[in-house]
């Protein structure tokens, strides 16, 4: 398949390096259904233990330029961040019993504290992530996670979507840009055109997906053969703005002189969310795991550098150990964070 | 002899050195890399345990990373240590047996957790609320069901008639009085001959179900049953199983972000058709313990019903169906089986 060059930064001469996963669906299915039970058993406290042992499994099996990735997070940080978070929760439904001031006052604070997790689980997760012993980190201002979270989204709302794309942007913008390896930054490659031509083509495809439902529904007269009609474009939707949108974070990111890969195709994606459905379904969920292993497997074989000379050459930051409260806040509030 | 083959990382950059790593003495280890060798004490040894066939980093006192592919060395190494034990873990994960009963463990605590947990939890969450907040949500609902429903044509003397059965239904029915219920009237439209109740106490009566009634006894029945609705906070308990339900599978299936979305979507119907079906169960168990106190044949629920499932029905998939089968409604109604206490509206039909 032709692909469009990438141009290396510099003029050195520059060399394309894959990405692979080595991931079996037999080996993650007992990994995970091991951890299932132990965390039904132990009432959920080794669901931190199971995320660092799912983790550490999929970073492991994840290998560029003859090394993998590695996982360092310890579980103990996990539970503390997650206990601090349930408490949290637990103050505030009781002050609801008590006081009907408690929305007011609890209400305002979670919504300041959104850019604050987002931070503190973006920094958390790199910071326990490795490859050849050198760690990832992330580091933002407040301002910028407010506006990224926040700011841009609420803009994007209050002129109806017609921001929107802009809002998208700023936040993959402030998750690549505020990202390292090392000392080494990671720096975004797309601009805020790429994204308005995205959803300028999402837009189309769901005012086809409408139009089919709207004459399915109009021919049959029944509404079920309607939504029946409207899955297979359902799914293309999916997999084209899934696609564009990793396409548009990673593609051409800069790290140093080296760039990024990453090229999604729609289709593949919608096949794969797909099957992936109807496989989930009709195994009542026992085939989680497989499509866990067929998505990362497809993704991180669309995924490559660009590496401009040596890759031996990144140096490890001196960092601080970083607290994983952040980190059981975004899972919590179930942001969707993804890097 | 123990020789594992591997690459060394610094932690100082991501220069990668190919290094072999050998017991050397009972007490030392000797690394090579790159023609120079050096002797580590074996205890200093960092060896993590075994999962499942990936890489090992074996940590090295000063920070450095030996990164091997040989398990079984590693292992070994370990061994040599004098931690003889697999990981109980990884012996977890190996053994094909215990992972099958793992699964039909899993399965079997989910189908519980659907069938028993949900509901139960979403009882005692919705009774932990007090009956005003419970109506609060409800308000609005009938806005929205006035575009489709249509004024009534009911006379006013019949309206006020009606309105007095009411009040009689709630002096009888059991823990009604923390609810204002009030009647509210209108056309049927595509309804047809139905009855809804709202959270916030209004009972919406069509004009078809009240010309399908023989007698006031049989509408008396169909507002014991919209009163059960609200008594048991059928709604608000609906909408409770649904979102709890949804984050349950959600958490399962992790960050399978965009198939979640949809692969939740057909057990969450099929579920709350299921709940669904357990709340007319129970408000049909109110209606007949409300009918017995105001002293009414409980015949005249049977019949309404009978009469109101001769209306053409919608037909498609009775799995996705919000009311149990009449015939068996009636059953259980004929056998005077009450039973203990076994939306953002529930409906008669």
């Amino acid at each position: 398949m032709a692909e469009p060059a990438l141009e290396s930064v510099a003029s050195q001469p520059s060399e394309r390096v894959a990405f692979e996963f080595r991931g079996t669906a037999s080996e993650y299915f007992r990994i995970w259904i091991v951890n299932l039970s132990l965390t039904i058993l132990t009432l959920g406290i080794y669901s931190a233990w199971a995320k660092v042992r799912r983790n550490r499994y999929l970073a492991a099996s994840t290998r560029v330029g003859g090394a993998s990735f590695a996982y360092l997070a310890e579980p103990m940080a996990i539970l503390k961040g997650r206990a601090l978070v349930v408490g949290f929760f637990l103050v505030y439904s009781m002050a609801q019993g008590v006081s009907p001031l408690a929305d007011a006052v609890f209400g305002p604070a979670i919504f300041l504290a959104i850019p604050w997790a987002v931070i503190r689980s973006m920094a958390f997760r790199a910071h326990n992530t490795a490859w050849r012993n050198v760690r990832f980190a992330f580091g933002a201002p407040y301002g910028a996670a407010f506006g990224a979270y926040i700011g841009y989204p609420l803009l994007g709302a209050l002129t109806l979507g017609v921001l929107y794309p802009n809002a998208v942007f700023r936040q993959r913008r402030f998750l690549v840009d505020n990202s390292a390896f090392g000392t080494t930054r990671f720096q975004i490659g797309s601009s805020n055109r790429d994204f308005y031509r995205a959803f300028g083509m999402i837009v189309m495809l769901a005012l086809v997906l409408a139009a089919t439902a709207g004459v399915v529904w109009s021919i049959s007269g029944r509404f079920w053969a309607a939504a029946v009609a409207s899955v297979p474009m359902g799914f293309y939707l999916f997999g084209y703005a899934a696609s564009q949108i990793s396409n548009h974070t990673y593609h051409g990111a800069t790290l140093g002189p080296h760039r990024l890969r990453c090229r999604l195709e729609p289709g593949p994606l919608a096949l794969l969310y797909a099957s992936n459905a109807l496989a989930i379904l009709l195994s009542l969920g026992l085939l989680i795991p497989w499509a866990h292993i067929r998505s990362a497997r497809y993704r991180l074989s669309r995924m490559g550098i660009v590496a401009a000379g040596s890759l031996d050459e990144f140096a490890a930051a001196q960092g601080d150990d970083v607290s994983s409260l952040g980190d059981a806040f975004g899972e919590m509030m179930d942001l969707d964070i993804g890097l | 002899m123990i020789e594992l083959d591997g690459q060394l990382f610094d932690g100082q950059t991501t220069r990668s050195r190919a290094a072999s790593l050998r017991v050397w003495t009972d007490e030392t280890v000797r690394i090579a890399v790159a023609g120079s060798e050096q002797t580590l004490q074996l205890p200093d040894l960092e060896i993590p345990a075994r999962l499942a066939n990936t890489p090992r980093r074996i940590r090295l006192p000063d920070g450095a990373i030996f990164e091997t592919p040989d398990n079984d060395g590693a292992d070994a190494l370990l061994a040599a240590q004098g931690r003889t034990r697999r990981h109980w873990l990884h012996r977890l994960e190996s053994r094909w047996d215990l992972v099958l009963a793992s699964a039909v463990f899993v399965l079997g605590f989910g189908a519980a957790f659907v069938v028993w947990g949900v509901p139960a939890l979403a009882r005692v969450a919705a009774f932990a609320v007090p009956a005003e907040t419970s109506a609060w949500l409800g308000e609005g609902a009938l806005e929205v069901l006035d575009r489709t429903l249509e004024p009534s044509a009911l006379s006013d003397a019949r309206r006020e008639a009606l309105r007095a059965r009411l009040d009689e239904v709630t002096a009888a029915a059991p823990d009604a009085g923390d609810y204002a219920f009030r009647l509210v009237f209108r056309g049927g439209g595509d309804f047809g001959a139905n009855a809804l109740a709202l959270p916030s106490g209004q009972i919406v009566l069509t004009d078809e179900l009240v010309a399908l009634a023989d007698a006031d006894e049989e509408l008396i029945a169909v507002l014991a049953h919209e009163v059960g609705h609200v008594v048991h906070r059928h709604a608000l308990r609906q909408a409770i199983q649904s979102s709890t339900l949804v984050i349950a599978i959600v958490l399962v299936t992790g960050d399978l972000s965009a198939t979640s979305g949809s692969v939740a979507l057909l057990p969450t119907l099929l579920a709350e058709a299921r709940f669904s079906q357990e709340f007319e169960r129970e408000a049909d168990a109110y209606a007949v313990r409300t009918l017995d106190r105001a002293g009414i044949d409980e015949a005249h629920f049977a019949r309404i019903l009978r009469r109101m499932d001769e209306d053409p029905d919608e037909g498609f998939a009775s799995f996705f169906s919000t009311h149990p089968n009449t015939d068996e409604r009636i059953r259980l109604l004929e056998r005077g089986e009450s039973g203990e206490d076994a939306a953002p509206r529930q409906s008669l039909k």
